[in-house]
């Protein structure tokens, strides 16, 4: 109910307006949306390339942070970034149960991992990530990542 | 992280849209704390703080609603409040809404309701915690200002909480305290396993047996452990450091202590046959283990002298020569070949000597003690008996008697075996010395790597050494004549006759043998190297494709 109230008015506000950049593609419950993000200045790394984004929120939104992890589909490759696996699991401390904070929603989030690709200039995975992305069965939320990385 | 969220329209000098004007309003005209307690909250006792504290406020309730007018007009109209969690704003609120707080300077303002929600997710208990608590101060997420609140206090879940952090910030120490335990107990352990194998079951106990305490009824722990630590420091200390010292022998990091920890456990022990400078034949056995890491000392320097240059020159002769283009191979070859042949011969000489020196010294040592006439037979008699062999009393601790007479041999033999080892670098007398110093084996260690396989091999090498000497001391005791080996009825007087004097000779000469065995190998590759040929194909060439 709780969550269900918020995210009603986020979507009605993404409904509304959306940064450049982002749009809205599914959000027929409010338990699991689809976001598009692209880079939208000239970084080579993502020029042309638009990627899909998955949110699933809990019962407990905004409390608890959404779990939001990159989908990979025809259309849509996983991001090229130090800190994002190649099964799209984001190592990103807002998400974390640390960083988050209610503060931040949906629209925001999406904010954040554009200007994460904005200001990457490394083609390259998290260090373990073939190992990483083997043997995790993990959901994305209870991970602890370690936050090694303050550029980000 | 890279940004927040861009502020909500909401305001902390709103004015409420005109259906709740009124509402509102009255909400900032309540300022008994006691009403504000929000039905709604998740924890009831639990109250937010507003920054400004006239903005503590209650709930709507409609017959408050038209109180104060005045206020209305002193807030200019703007959007309504918009909660910064589940972003509602003001006009949403029905009567079951819980009270707005504005708990920081920026203008972030939230329903308590929401607020206490978030709160009680960032101080959720845990595993660990299982009194929860603060995990730190609760910060604005926008102005990272802390937000305040006033809660009951009870004492027991303050005092858990104390303590589950206290416990918290001992878990490191307390693992570290742990482990070492655990360390030392190994270490004590395996000490005392070389004891036994050195020393033999019956002198081992003697030896770890703790002193009497004299121990009074009302004597507190702490006085206990302090009287014997008094009285059996040394054991205690020593038994652990046997292990760690036997490790350390086998490189070179301890060189410089090493020849002084015996003399900390040894000298002034109180123990009159342990006092060094006392020299007695047979040596005690607490004189003899001191002097073994000069003994080490003596045959290193040896080592590295006679033997280092040619065993590295061994070891280069069998490297694949590469780097040399064709002309200068074929000079260097010939050149090599000339040089190899008189290597060779010296080599051979060296081969030869390697095993007439080891031999000859083994049997040089034994003569000494025990064949060498006056040294045997003079010892037979007068010489006390290494106490430990057979007192009943404590270790080490029977007087060493000289009926004088024959103390002159034993003297002379303390000072040829021992003496000479403390000198630096006998280059001189090397090839006499040999034989003694034997028991270290550090040569090869020398340059340490910290490969996980050679740390395992020091490590364990020199764990298993006591083992081995006991081993090579129960062959010393097999294959030497009985005469040399038993004690005689009265007491015993050469060196052998002890089984941790043959156990210490024996392992002295492990090393030496295993050090001359290698050598030899090393030559005899080197020397086998040069005569590789390819042999030559001699079936029928088949041709292929």
């Amino acid at each position: 109910m709780f969550a269900s109230k918020r995210l009603s008015k986020e979507l009605s506000k993404l409904h509304d307006k959306l940064p450049p950049g982002i749009s809205l593609i599914c959000a027929d419950d409010l338990k699991e949306w689809l976001m598009d993000i692209r880079v939208i200045d000239t970084n080579p790394l993502y020029q042309d390339e638009v990627y899909r984004l998955k949110f699933v929120f809990s019962q407990s939104y905004p409390i608890e942070a959404p779990e939001v992890v990159f989908v990979k589909d025809d259309e849509h490759p996983i991001p090229w970034h130090p800190h994002i696996y190649s099964n799209g699991i984001i190592c990103l401390d807002l998400l974390d149960r640390q960083g988050w904070s209610p503060v931040h929603n949906v629209e925001s989030v999406c904010v954040s991992l554009q200007s994460m690709l904005t200001s990457n200039t490394k083609k390259e995975r998290p260090p373990g990530d073939e190992n990483f992305v083997k043997y995790n069965k993990q959901r994305p939320r209870d991970i602890s990542f370690v936050f090694h990385d303050n550029q980000v | 992280m890279a940004s927040l969220p861009p502020q909500r329209p909401s305001q902390r000098r709103q004015s409420p849209s005109p259906a709740d004007s009124a509402s509102s309003a009255a909400q900032r005209e309540q300022l008994d704390p006691t009403d504000s307690v929000s039905a709604a909250s998740v924890n009831p006792q639990t109250l937010l703080l507003h920054s400004p504290p006239s903005r503590l406020s209650k709930s709507t309730v409609p017959q408050q609603r038209a109180s104060s007018p005045q206020s209305q007009a002193a807030e200019p109209d703007v959007d309504p409040r918009k909660c910064w969690i589940c972003f509602s704003d003001e006009t949403e609120d029905d009567p079951t809404s819980s009270a707005w707080r504005s708990p920081c300077p920026c203008v972030l303002v939230a329903h308590e309701r929401c607020l206490l929600d978030w709160i009680a997710d960032l101080e959720a208990p845990n595993s660990r915690r299982h009194a929860g608590g603060p995990a730190g101060k609760i910060l604005c997420p926008q102005c990272k200002s802390e937000i305040k609140m006033k809660r009951p206090q009870s004492a027991v879940v303050n005092a858990v909480r104390r303590l589950e952090a206290l416990t918290g910030k001992l878990l490191l120490p307390g693992f570290l305290l742990v482990a070492s335990a655990g360390l030392a107990a190994t270490l004590t352990l395996a000490g005392q396993t070389a004891i036994v194998q050195i020393f033999g079951i019956h002198d081992a106990l003697l030896i770890l047996k703790p002193r009497k305490l004299n121990i009074r009824d009302h004597e507190s722990m702490t006085s206990l452990l302090f009287e014997y630590m008094r009285w059996n420091w040394r054991v205690s200390l020593g038994v652990p450091l046997i292990p760690a010292v036997l490790v350390a022998s086998r490189t070179t990091w301890a060189d410089s202590i090493l020849p002084f920890l015996p003399l900390i456990f040894f000298v002034n022990s109180g123990r009159p046959q342990d006092d060094l400078l006392q020299f007695t034949w047979p040596p005690s056995a607490a004189f003899t283990i001191a002097a073994l890491p000069y003994v080490r000392g003596v045959y290193n320097a040896y080592y590295e002298r006679v033997w280092q240059s040619r065993e590295q020159q061994w070891l280069k002769e069998i490297q694949p020569r590469a780097g040399t283009d064709e002309g200068n191979a074929e000079i260097r070859v010939e050149d090599e070949e000339i040089q190899d042949i008189l290597r060779e011969e010296d080599d051979i000489g060296d081969g030869g000597d390697i095993e007439e020196v080891e031999l000859e010294v083994d049997f040089d040592i034994f003569a000494e003690w025990n064949d060498g006439g006056p040294v045997d037979n003079n010892n037979a008699i007068e010489n006390p008996p290494v106490p430990i062999a057979r007192g009943p009393g404590p270790p080490l601790n029977a007087p060493p008697e000289d009926d004088g007479e024959g103390m002159a041999a034993p003297i002379n033999i303390a000072e040829h075996q021992h003496i000479p080892a403390p000198a630096p670098a006998p280059a001189p007398n090397v090839p006499r010395q040999p034989a003694q110093p034997r028991r270290q084996r550090i040569r090869r260690e020398r340059n340490i790597n910290f490969s996980t396989t050679s740390l395992a091999d020091t490590i364990l090498g020199a764990l298993v050494f006591p083992s081995v000497a006991a081993v090579a001391g129960e062959v010393l005791k097999a294959v030497l004549p009985k005469s040399w080996t038993t004690v005689p009825p009265l007491k015993p007087t050469g060196f052998l006759q002890t089984r941790w004097g043959r156990n210490i000779l024996g392992g002295c000469l492990f090393v030496g043998i295993k050090d001359a065995v290698m050598l030899y190998v090393r030559w005899k590759m080197a020397r086998n190297h040069r005569m590789r040929t390819v042999l030559d194909y001699t079936g029928k060439k088949t041709r292929t494709g």
